[in-house]
């Protein structure tokens, strides 16, 4: 086995009181006890996670899987003294449970629950004996604070990992610019608009009239709950910077609301052109190309 | 004093029957834009033949409603201004 090569080079460091060849002796003899009572204590352990109603979201059978698999790297990370293996399963760990709903303190809540259930072992087994207990105690301190450390910094890595990469999916998907016909282009806004998306948004939109060569763009906003004069604003900006790169700009589906706001702030929109809804925006940006829709019946000569 | 408001093809009439108070005022205004919207009218005509004194307030709803119409895509058209009121037309802008 790899570990137990490992076990006698890894030397636990950061302990004043004893030599590093003590300190690895004691957590040696830690990690033997720990094998030893390994069905009990995890089975205390899964208990004393019910108990305290952490991990809801998990049935019995699967806590006391994954509390098995914990405890084993636990025990693993103690002896050799590395935390990668424990770091890589905290990351997988925590990639199978977030989804589930999992939260910090429970992920916290457990980790520490662990440390107790084995300190309170070791105060069983050396309670007699003092001596021993202080320096084991001193070696397994340490040591479990990183375990504890590294699985909960593991959990909350893998919660930011995941909200910065939803929050890159949601930036991307926010502002779709669609061609609809030749030199047409959509730009369907929903949800809030704040300035960074405004910006991104300016952007977007500026670049796609420039690729597709667009002469009419259509910005419907009736997914917009509200606005404030900041966005009318750059809205404005946007509509004068497309101007200037030979786009006309219609808005459409401004809502009653946000109608009502933006004559009561009193933004300046005179230079805009707005449509009630999406429909009429492209039978207006339809008119301005000259193409005519016209039902088929009429387009085929009457035999 | 509820006015009614009467839709004539692509066209909505709001004709003012009588005096109105702010608060007809304010629900003529939400009532109108709401249904330009759902109508997809195209224009708005507000006859305000009844209405013999135009305070301020008034002057103030009626633009507010052609330029709330002209966002949701509708022109809008007063008719009716008594000869007395439109200088209160120019002093409020």
């Amino acid at each position: 086995m790899a570990t137990r090569s490992k076990e006698r080079e890894s030397p636990a460091t950061g302990i004043p009181v004893h030599t590093p060849q003590d300190t690895a002796e004691l957590l040696r003899e830690l990690v033997a006890h720990l094998r030893q009572n390994r069905t009990e204590l995890r089975e205390e352990w899964a208990r004393r996670i019910t108990r305290a109603q952490l991990l809801t979201a998990m049935t019995e059978e699967e806590i006391f899987a994954e509390a098995t698999s914990v405890y084993d790297n636990y025990v693993e990370a103690l002896e050799t003294g590395t935390f990668e293996a424990l770091q890589a399963y905290a990351r997988n760990l925590s990639e199978r449970i977030i989804p589930r709903g999992v939260e910090t303190h429970e992920v916290l809540g457990i980790v520490l629950l662990l440390r107790d259930v084995l300190a309170r072992s070791l105060f069983g087994k050396y309670h007699e004996d003092f001596d021993k207990l202080n320096p084991i105690l001193d070696a397994y301190e340490p040591a479990a604070n990183r375990v504890a450390n590294t699985v909960a910094v593991g959990f909350v890595q893998e919660r930011e990992r995941i909200i910065r990469q939803q929050q890159e999916a949601i930036r991307e998907l926010s502002t779709p610019v669609l061609q609809v016909r030749e030199r047409l282009l959509i730009l369907p806004i929903i949800g809030v608009i704040d300035p960074q998306r405004a910006r991104q948004l300016t952007e977007q939109l500026l670049q796609a009239i420039r690729t597709n060569r667009a002469k009419v763009v259509v910005i419907d906003i009736t997914g917009v709950a509200a606005m404030d004069s900041n966005v009318a604003n750059h809205l404005v900006q946007t509509v004068e910077a497309s101007r200037l790169l030979g786009a006309t700009v219609i808005v459409t589906g401004l809502s009653p609301e946000i109608a009502q706001t933006l004559v009561t702030i009193g933004v300046d929109l005179s230079e805009m052109a707005t449509v009630g809804d999406l429909q009429g925006g492209i039978e207006e940006a339809e008119r301005l190309l000259g193409y005519k829709v016209l039902p088929l019946e009429e387009l085929t000569p009457k035999a | 004093m509820d006015v009614p408001i009467l839709k004539q093809g692509h066209y909505l009439i709001a004709s003012i029957q009588s005096a109105l108070s702010d608060a007809d005022l304010s629900q003529l205004r939400e009532k109108l834009i709401e249904r330009v919207g759902r109508f997809r009218a195209r224009g708005v005509i507000v006859d305000v033949t009844a209405l013999d004194v135009m305070d301020s307030f008034a002057v103030r709803t009626l633009r507010d409603i052609a330029h709330m119409a002209r966002l949701r895509g509708a022109e809008t058209v007063i008719v009716g201004i008594q000869p007395r009121s439109p200088s209160r037309w120019c002093s409020s802008g």
